[in-house]
């Protein structure tokens, strides 16, 4: 059983690209169908939690599925194992990376990364926005109990982007500031609905 | 700068929702502007190989600049660090208290974070745009980012192909940086 974690953990470091959300569903194989260590509705909490929680998707997982089966030795084991070989890699592409930008040709490489780069994180925008909007929606069903409401979720989405934007940019806060002003209005907004619905109703 | 470097990954990986490249701009603000580790283009390269490469991308930009400033050692340590923390307290909040918080409202809390890394998201690669714009001109950068955005986000195709095409077609066509 113990082996069976370690290789399956170390198989998933080594076969995952792209990182967050790719993991969930590989450790799902492992630790459900797999191991059993989970049964699908105690997975499908884990997965809630850990898309509510700050920090790496799959070194969460990695940890509650170790501690489950062996305690802190396992899950500490386990994220190292995830880990260690993706930094190696890293540090290996990263040397490779600044050896062929010596070579005169390869000079201005970096010049045609940068849209790369702005192609992938136009990717990720996309994929946040369009969470961000069935999130308030889901919130919208939950605290109102009603069906999910569009312009509830347009409103909230482009209300909190443009005040944390202009946070970053003109006022220049602190990130964690503005994370934890989320929460509290994610606080208050899922209490405040559910009152305001309460008292129409 | 270990005890700086310590404190800048255990702060990202307690605060950086949304796992991999979502908590870019967050390393960036503290290794680029705050404390100067390493300049824009770096950034981009360390982001680049991170999506390029398999495994979680956050222990791996975390180690690329602990290496960058102290060696094998900081690089070990930042990825400790950026991982350790948060993935061990998870452990303890799924053990202690998952009984006393109810699950479904944990979530309802977090929808507008997503809102503020859309933002982080859209500052950083506005700056990016910006600089971009110095060195092509605005048609390329559209045809470039544009086709990298819809490969991955409708395809799910791996980065590292694209970078690797940029890489060969970089070396077949350029006449070399002497004459520049």
């Amino acid at each position: 059983m113990i082996l069976e974690y370690i290789l399956g953990v170390l198989l998933i470091g080594l076969v995952t690209f792209g990182g967050g959300p790719v993991f969930i569903p590989m450790f799902e194989k492992l630790f459900v169908d797999q191991m059993q260590i989970f049964t699908f509705t105690q997975y499908s909490t884990i997965v809630s939690v850990v898309n509510s929680l700050p920090g790496p998707t799959g070194p969460k997982i990695v940890a509650y599925g170790g501690y489950i089966l062996g305690g802190w030795p396992l899950a500490i084991l386990g994220i190292l194992l995830l880990i260690a070989p993706a930094v190696l890699f890293m540090l290996l592409a990263y040397k490779s990376l600044e050896l062929i930008k010596k070579s005169p040709r390869m000079q201005n490489v970096s010049i045609y990364i940068k849209p790369i780069i702005i192609g992938i994180f136009t990717a990720i925008i996309v994929k946040f926005v369009i969470q961000s909007l069935s999130g308030f929606a889901y919130l919208y069903n939950i605290t109102v109990q009603d069906n999910g409401n569009v312009i509830f979720s347009i409103i909230n989405t482009i209300l909190v982007f443009a005040v944390s934007y202009y946070l970053i940019e003109v006022k220049k806060k602190a990130p964690i500031l503005i994370i934890l002003g989320a929460l509290v209005y994610g606080f208050v907004l899922a209490f405040g609905t559910a009152y305001i619905a309460d008292f129409i109703i | 700068m270990l005890l700086k470097l310590i404190l800048s990954f255990t702060k990202i990986g307690m605060i950086g929702f949304g796992g991999g490249s979502a908590v870019a701009p967050l390393i960036h603000k503290e290794a680029v502007i705050k404390h100067g580790w390493i300049d824009d283009e770096e950034f981009i390269d360390i982001v680049a190989i991170a999506n390029s490469l398999p495994g979680p991308s956050m222990p791996q930009m975390a180690a690329a600049i602990g290496y960058k400033i102290s060696g094998v050692i900081g690089a070990i340590i930042s990825a400790i660090c950026i991982i350790f923390p948060m993935a061990l307290l998870f452990v303890v909040i799924m053990v202690a208290l998952l009984t006393l918080i109810p699950i479904e409202f944990l979530g309802l809390f977090v929808t507008p974070v997503l809102g503020v890394i859309v933002a982080m998201m859209v500052s950083l690669t506005k700056r990016f745009l910006l600089s971009s714009l110095k060195d092509l001109g605005i048609i390329l950068i559209i045809v470039i980012a544009g086709s990298v955005a819809a490969l991955v986000y409708f395809f799910d195709v791996n980065p590292a192909y694209m970078i690797l095409v940029m890489l060969i077609s970089v070396f077949l066509f350029s006449k070399g940086g002497a004459k520049e």
